[in-house]
């Protein structure tokens, strides 16, 4: 690309200065990051590898690797079946004690057993029977015919009653006989009664009233 | 040696060989480019390490470049640059990644001093001068030899923006280092 020729210069001094630099990538750091990176790759790489290998024995590409496989997956397989084996050995070993126990019937039980025999029941189960009923229906409804109550008659004897019960005595006015209703020293004076002793004696006055 | 389409195929089955031929390849160069643009060993080091990695897990998973593998790793790159300076803002100057310029053993002559000074002068003006983008526009182009469209899908911008881009961050560096002052940019 060609550039405007006053331009010409500071693209010189800019190549100039891309030549020029001399800032390397430090070897210890580009060694690190070098491994750093390969093991990442190896790591990612390993995982695809394993995965191609796998669908390859299963798809049967390689005779070889198949049978390969094969003997390797019988081998893994006993290998797991002892390890199984020896586990259970060990368990069974820790826990004789309580295998026994659940084996064995303990002496302590109760070797009475008292056996009820279940409940009968005697009374037979009510029998439903079910019987057609014919529901009569209804035919009629008989009409009701509304009369009007009587009214109470009003005679010449009762209104008579009634003047006779208006003329009762009332209480009289008490200023017509001088008599204003109180009642000063009408009262009677109660009686003084002493009861004699078993001598004939009055009774002893009591202490508060001796003086 | 296998050639590069054949060696992205290899690669893509997570082949020993392939992948070691890539990271020989490019590993330097991205360190270079990461280095240029953030300014410190350890952490260029570090975006190395990421960019590969995510390329391995990208062909673990079916994915990854099937063209051009060059620009893939640099767009990588400058993604992660991208994310870590959101969090750790470097400013380090550019001499950093210009490192032992002219530090020879002998004794410069007075054309190697006046480069000396023109590049130093020029290091000065992209690092002062220059935004961001028309920074790293300069450094895909001139220093890592990109393309104008290779630039554009690092950078995720169309071609013709970074064509505009580019011819700015030149001018301002022209200017900068007292060429062709009637320019105003």
């Amino acid at each position: 690309m060609e550039y405007d020729p006053k331009d010409q210069e500071i693209i010189d001094l800019l190549t100039k200065l891309k030549n020029a630099s001399r800032e390397e990538y430090p070897r210890k750091l580009l060694a690190s990051r070098r491994n750093q990176y390969l093991k990442h790759g190896a790591e990612l790489g390993f995982g695809i590898g394993m995965g191609a290998k796998m669908m390859d024995a299963i798809k049967g590409r390689n005779g070889k690797a198949v049978v390969h496989s094969q003997v390797k997956s019988k081998l893994l397989e006993t290998a797991l079946a002892v390890a199984i084996v020896a586990e259970a050995g060990t368990l069974a070993y820790f826990y004789r004690d309580k295998i026994a126990e659940l084996i064995e019937p303990t002496p302590s039980s109760p070797s009475v057993e008292e056996v009820t025999s279940p409940p009968v029941i005697s009374s037979p189960l009510p029998q439903v029977t079910f019987t057609a009923l014919e529901t009569p229906t209804p035919v009629s409804t008989p009409t009701i015919i509304l009369t009007s109550t009587p009214l109470p008659e009003v005679t010449a004897d009762n209104v008579n009653n009634v003047e006779e019960n208006a003329q009762l005595t009332s209480t009289p006015n008490p200023n017509d006989n001088g008599n204003n209703g109180n009642h000063f020293g009408q009262t009677p004076k109660p009686e003084r009664t002493k009861k004699p002793d078993k001598d004939g004696k009055p009774t002893k006055t009591p202490k508060d009233k001796k003086k | 040696m296998k050639d590069g389409v054949s060696l992205l195929k290899a690669a893509q089955k997570l082949d020993e060989e392939a992948l070691t031929a890539i990271f020989d390849e490019f590993a330097p160069a991205i360190y270079k480019y990461t280095l240029r643009l953030c300014h410190d060993q350890i952490v260029a080091d570090n975006i190395v390490g990421d960019v590969f990695a995510q390329l391995l897990e990208q062909f673990a998973a079916g994915k990854g470049p099937r063209t051009n593998l060059r620009s893939y790793l640099y767009q990588t790159a400058y993604h992660l640059v991208v994310d870590r300076s959101r969090d750790n803002r470097h400013n380090a100057p550019l001499e950093v990644a210009v490192g032992t310029y002219e530090k020879g053993q002998f004794t410069p002559t007075q054309s190697q001093i006046e480069e000396r000074v023109m590049m130093e002068a020029l290091i000065s003006a992209m690092n002062t001068e220059l935004t961001e983008d028309q920074r790293h526009v300069i450094i895909l182009r001139f220093l890592e030899d990109f393309s104008l469209k290779e630039a554009a899908e690092i950078i995720g911008k169309e071609v013709n923006n970074i064509k505009v881009i580019q011819n700015r961050g030149i001018a301002k560096l022209r200017k900068a280092m007292g060429l062709h002052l009637d320019e105003d940019w």
